[in-house]
């Protein structure tokens, strides 16, 4: 079933959740609604369960009106970060609820209930649970329950609230992609709100980062990455740091960095670098600095670098494992490093955290783009 | 007693081995013999002489003065009172409650506020108010009597005063656990299709039962116990006012001490099995704990 918001406003007294907000999943798909705390992703989503009325604005589902639908009849599952199972229940009572309360006529036989909730332990893989309470069963577990009762009622929409946000970091990846093989088994619409951006690129086919009760971008997890369309994007989505840019007659320079041809307006930039799309070096033309830190992270290395002229924290470089045996920086080492790749955003007023930014891809690292 | 603080005797001999924990140990023993001497002297004490009175003339006299007419005529008017009463609040406890725990609206923290009232005032204001709104030159005293509705010095303005008294302690205790609870069940519970009224039976009211058993066991200890009130709006007709504790006073009053500490060995045993009960429900819900037991006039 597909989901679509108009124009939605929410406001909880000043505060303001929600500002005009367009949104539309198409069936089938598996979407991750990804922004820091307070950005209003979770009321978005309570929203369009039912549980939160919007100030203004239509919802949608399966392209039928639904504003005004209470959260019985709108035929989604909930799913929240802390699981709300039915403490007093069994596990068994608790996949059962969504089906027990369905009036005499809708209510399935006791036998069919039986198997029903069977086949979906045996779908989340905890079949021997059935007579366990909630508080005998671990964090993953619990939440797999509580998907398991969402997916009793056979919902057409399944909406999760930062549902792994509660696990451990290992749990937290199993279950993830558990989720999305069992969104590609069973082909419901989805759609989950989470602050972690690792999980939303690694989970859905699409991602809709939010900011100040405004969508900042929509896309694939690879152009929200490769293509952030704001400098908000660009610094949450992945590591990323600034370095002050200026631009004069057409030439970019940046710091001890030789100057690149960009056409465009003069003025102040600042240049937002990803770590990985960083070279260092030991000799040879770039920004020059000293190694002051070195870890190696399995197949990463992250250094960082003091460099010249440039106060703050040291500059964070990462480089493949393979590439940093080749050269064995160590802390105190003098380096020099390259830009591979950066995006240029306006140093305007506050506004500046929207305006689309100018990407510019020097190939092959600084000697490419040295003139 | 003797018996416990010999216990904690044996705890310090046995910490002695280690020069730091014999002297928190010693430390343990003094903090814990005193708790005791004091509960044993100011609680204890005046329970067991409590029986001994009623007691002092024999078990005879001991059921005679039970079974005294005025005396049967007391326990069933605090019977009825409680029964009235503690539905009334039990009711009204569980839906205010609900609404600060699991709703935000304007005047909440002044509705919280006013559930605590009862608690600050003094019983004996209380039961004052009453009188000032319905007794004879009170607001309401003569539309009353024209109308023939009696509420001052009869059952009804006992009620009303013993529901005033007795108010918080269903709602207090519920409002704690609500509120650490939150709202994720219920909501659940909607989403999977259930109605507001499903929802409650089967999520909510058992998810705060072991509370409001407690609340219930705490709030009808009060209603049978309370006497500043009722004292003041009950009017002490004997056989058909009287209360409980005011038959007591009567009693006592004319120097018939062990049929007064006959009927109030009855109250005494009420408040042993409120501890009782109080005690199996921490065992059975040991989230209750966490919730501060309000105590009367403060």
């Amino acid at each position: 079933m597909s989901i679509r918001v108009a124009g939605l406003h929410k406001r909880f007294g000043e505060f303001v959740a929600l500002e005009n907000v367009d949104l539309e999943v198409p069936a089938g798909q598996l979407v991750a609604l990804l922004g820091p705390s307070g950005c209003g992703k979770t009321t978005l989503l309570r929203i369009i369960a039912g549980l939160e009325t919007p100030d203004s604005g239509e919802v949608f589902l399966q392209g039928r009106p639904a504003t005004d639908l209470p959260v019985q009849h709108r035929r989604v599952g909930f799913v929240f970060q802390h699981y709300a199972l039915f403490r007093h229940m069994t596990v068994f009572d608790n996949i059962a609820f969504g089906l027990t309360v369905r009036r005499r006529r809708d209510r399935p036989p006791a036998a069919q209930i039986r198997s029903r909730v069977a086949d979906l332990l045996a779908l989340v893989q905890l079949e021997g649970a059935a007579d366990r309470r909630p508080s005998q069963l671990s964090g993953g577990q619990r939440q797999r329950i509580a998907l398991a009762r969402a997916l009793a009622v056979e919902p057409e929409v399944l909406l999760l609230d930062e549902p792994f946000g509660a696990l451990d970091t290992q749990v937290r990846q199993e279950l993830r992609r558990w989720l999305r093989r069992l969104h590609d088994a069973l082909h419901f619409t989805s759609l989950f709100v989470t602050h972690d951006q690792q999980e939303a690129l690694e989970v859905a086919d699409s991602v809709v980062v939010l900011n100040h009760g405004r969508i900042e971008q929509r896309g694939s997890p690879r152009e929200v990455y490769d293509a952030p369309a704001s400098n908000f994007v660009h610094r949450f989505i992945g590591a990323s740091q600034e370095l002050p840019a200026i631009r004069r007659g057409g030439r970019v320079a940046i710091g001890q960095l030789p100057s690149v041809s960009v056409a465009g307006p003069d003025g102040n930039y600042t240049a937002v670098v990803r770590p990985h799309d960083v070279t260092v070096d030991r000799t040879g033309p770039g920004w020059r600095g000293q190694a002051v830190g070195v870890r190696v992270i399995g197949p990463l290395v992250q250094l960082e670098i003091a460099l010249e002229g440039r106060g703050g924290d040291p500059f964070l470089v990462e480089l493949s494992r393979e590439r940093y045996d080749r050269d064995a920086f160590a802390a105190g080492d003098a380096v020099r490093i390259g830009l591979r790749r950066f995006d240029l955003y306006p140093e305007t007023s506050d506004d500046s955290d929207r305006a689309p930014p100018e990407s510019v891809v020097l190939e092959g690292g600084p000697e490419a783009g040295r003139e | 007693m003797t018996a416990l603080a010999h216990d904690s005797d044996g705890e310090t001999l046995a910490a002695v081995t280690r020069r730091p924990r014999a002297a928190r140990g010693a430390g343990r023993s003094v903090l814990i013999g005193s708790a005791l001497v004091y509960l044993g002297l100011f609680v204890l004490l005046p329970f067991v002489v409590v029986f001994g009175e009623a007691f002092a003339k024999g078990v005879a006299s001991y059921f005679a003065s039970l079974a005294d007419p005025k005396a049967l005529a007391a326990m069933r008017l605090t019977l009825t009172v409680a029964l009235i009463v503690v539905p009334l609040n039990l009711v009204f406890g569980v839906a205010s409650a609900w609404a600060i725990a699991k709703y935000e609206f304007r005047g909440k923290s002044a509705l919280v506020t006013l559930i605590d009232l009862p608690f600050a005032v003094s019983p004996v204001i209380a039961g004052l108010i009453y009188v000032l709104l319905f007794g004879a030159r009170g607001w309401l005293g003569p539309w009353l009597r024209e109308h023939d509705i009696p509420i001052l010095f009869a059952v009804p303005g006992i009620v009303l005063a013993t529901v005033f008294v007795t108010l918080p302690f269903i709602s207090r205790e519920l409002i704690a656990l609500m509120q650490s609870q939150g709202r994720d069940e219920e909501e659940t519970a909607l989403s999977l299709g259930a109605s507001g009224w499903q929802t409650f039976w089967r999520v909510t009211l058992p998810n705060i039962r072991w509370g409001l058993l407690y609340g219930v066991l705490l709030c009808n200890a009060r209603a049978m116990g309370e006497f500043g009130a009722v004292s003041v709006v009950s009017g002490h007709i004997r056989g058909l006012t009287n209360t409980m504790p005011l038959h007591v006073e009567i009693l006592y009053n004319e120097y018939n001490s062990a049929a007064a500490f006959a009927v109030a060995s009855l109250l005494a045993v009420l408040a042993l099995m409120t501890l009782i009960g109080r005690a199996a429900l921490d065992a059975r819900a040991p989230e209750l704990r966490r919730t501060t037991l309000p105590s009367p006039n403060t």
